[in-house]
């Protein structure tokens, strides 16, 4: 997947909290609009995450959600564990239930941020993703679909309640 | 205390904020309409609770209010401890600002999900279901409840709900 927006649909109306932040402090300093975005902080594992609900090019600035239990559609990688600084190591189903991280690491696809994976590939594999959300539909038909995805790599298309700056 | 349904009224008008869950994907996999409830996750202590708005039978779900701080009144354990794979091992009085888990450890009396306890009899971690949290001084005045007996007491919880 690349990195593009989502359709307005995909989205929950509400509920809606909006933070201006700058690009460079930004985990993607190259935001999209509709995409998971992680706020850089002193700590690793303890960054505010949201949604980016749209950009100020002219001052580079990004206007994100940070609203507690938004709900978005987004790919979430399935993998939930790392061989320390080389590449996914093990990977499993996605279920109704599930955390989800924003996961930056260099293996993950162009375009997806976030994983089931609470640590990320650094080099000594022990570093902390940030906690993003949990996965959560608001229909039967839609909770009906899942598991997704199993003990192989892949990328699946999910609902995420963000947990924004309900830290 | 039987599984039942909680009158309405004691519950707060507010906030809500619904998700849809399989009964495969909850604790208990029986829901029953105000209680609390706990989704499954892959790691014991974060999983997401919230309490049981409503159920859809025919298809299995349920319709589950995660809004934080959404207050209810259910039956708490006042267990701290437990001596690991046994019983209850010790209890303290509840009160105001004390946190509560969902226990679903075997000991706990039919109907009632929550403790004081941050470990199950199985030595897990519970996950963090809310706070003890009064809206009126008249409630507040009722605290602490229970002692350093066992015993199961009426309390006012704020769920934390999605502020995971």
């Amino acid at each position: 997947m690349v990195e593009e927006i989502n359709h307005d649909y995909q989205h929950s109306s509400g509920p809606e909290f909006t933070i201006a932040v700058p690009y460079a402090r930004l985990t993607d300093t190259t935001p999209t609009e509709s995409n998971p975005c992680e706020v850089t902080s002193l700590l690793d594992g303890t960054q505010l995450c949201g949604t980016i609900k749209t950009i100020d090019a002219s001052d580079s600035v990004a206007v994100v959600n940070v609203s507690l239990c938004f709900i978005g559609n987004w790919e979430v990688r399935n993998v939930l564990t790392y061989t320390g600084g080389t590449n996914e190591a093990t990977w499993g189903a996605i279920n109704v239930g599930d955390l989800v991280y924003y996961d930056h690491s260099g293996t993950m696809p162009a375009g997806v941020y976030l994983s089931t994976s609470p640590l990320n590939i650094n080099i000594n594999g022990t570093t902390p993703n940030t906690l993003f959300g949990v996965i959560a539909t608001i229909t039967s038909e839609a909770a009906a679909l899942y598991p997704k995805g199993g003990i192989t790599a892949s990328t699946q298309d999910c609902q995420v309640m963000q947990r924004g700056a309900g830290f």
